[in-house]
């Protein structure tokens, strides 16, 4: 294969893992609505 | 007072008086017992931020603005409880409402929750109380597939796979938050009259 047709895989797998750590990334940020089994007020000192 | 979203909560930069940008919301924490919320969990800024393990009790809250929620300084972010990470398996998928069935006393499926409606002192100070539900509606309500909104009552227990309601909400279905405040009371107004 040419030198062109490594950097072209190159990029290609570089594309791939930043779509892949954006997609994770935004799972882990994206947020809900949780029921606490006590009030976190009720822990403080 | 004013109703809104916990989706429009989420996400919001937390800012201190001073101007310092600390975290942003993540997931809304509401009490399984008081029907209010207690406060959020936290990621933090920028775009490889993850979680925190701090927290935010609502009653640390200054201020609940349109574009970011004020708190006094740092020390207002209290490191998150275990059992709030634990208490995630108590509800729902993972612990979120969200995604939950609600069900009647009568066993009747009203739909699949999409978000949660608060009623917010936007000034702080006072409580953040879970006023309704917007739901997917299920084909019970006439509406299959559209999104509406169920009022709650003022203390329920939110335990389990499914979110109980009372088989009246059904009489108190609202499609925007424009008057639902309205039918909330209407709702437990005759709620009340009917627990006497």
């Amino acid at each position: 294969m040419d030198w062109w047709g490594w950097l072209l895989v190159f990029l290609a797998a570089v594309v791939v893992i930043v779509v892949i750590a954006l997609a994770v990334q935004s799972r882990r940020r994206k947020g809900g609505v949780i029921v606490a089994s006590t009030p976190p007020d009720e822990h403080k000192p | 007072m004013k109703l809104m979203r916990t989706s429009d909560i989420a996400q919001r930069p937390v800012v201190t008086l001073s101007g310092e940008d600390l975290a942003q919301i993540k997931d809304v924490v509401y009490t399984a017992d008081g029907g209010s919320v207690s406060g959020f969990t936290l990621s933090g800024r920028g775009l490889l931020a993850g979680p925190l393990k701090e927290g935010l009790a609502w009653s640390s809250i200054t201020a609940l603005g349109a574009d970011a929620v004020m708190i006094a300084d740092g020390h207002a972010l209290q490191p998150t409880e275990a059992e709030l990470d634990t208490s995630r398996g108590s509800a729902g998928s993972h612990g979120n409402v969200l995604g939950s069935q609600v069900l009647t006393e009568d066993g009747v499926g009203l739909g699949t929750v999409h978000d949660v409606v608060v009623s917010v002192d936007a000034t702080g100070g006072g409580q953040c109380d879970v006023v309704g539900y917007e739901i997917v509606a299920s084909e019970h309500l006439g509406t299959q597939g559209e999104k509406v909104l169920i009022p709650l009552p003022d203390t329920m227990a939110v335990s389990g796979e499914h979110l109980m309601v009372p088989a009246s909400v059904q009489e108190f279905v609202g499609e925007d938050l424009a008057g639902f405040g309205a039918a909330v009371e209407r709702f437990r107004a005759q709620l009340g009259s009917t627990e006497r």
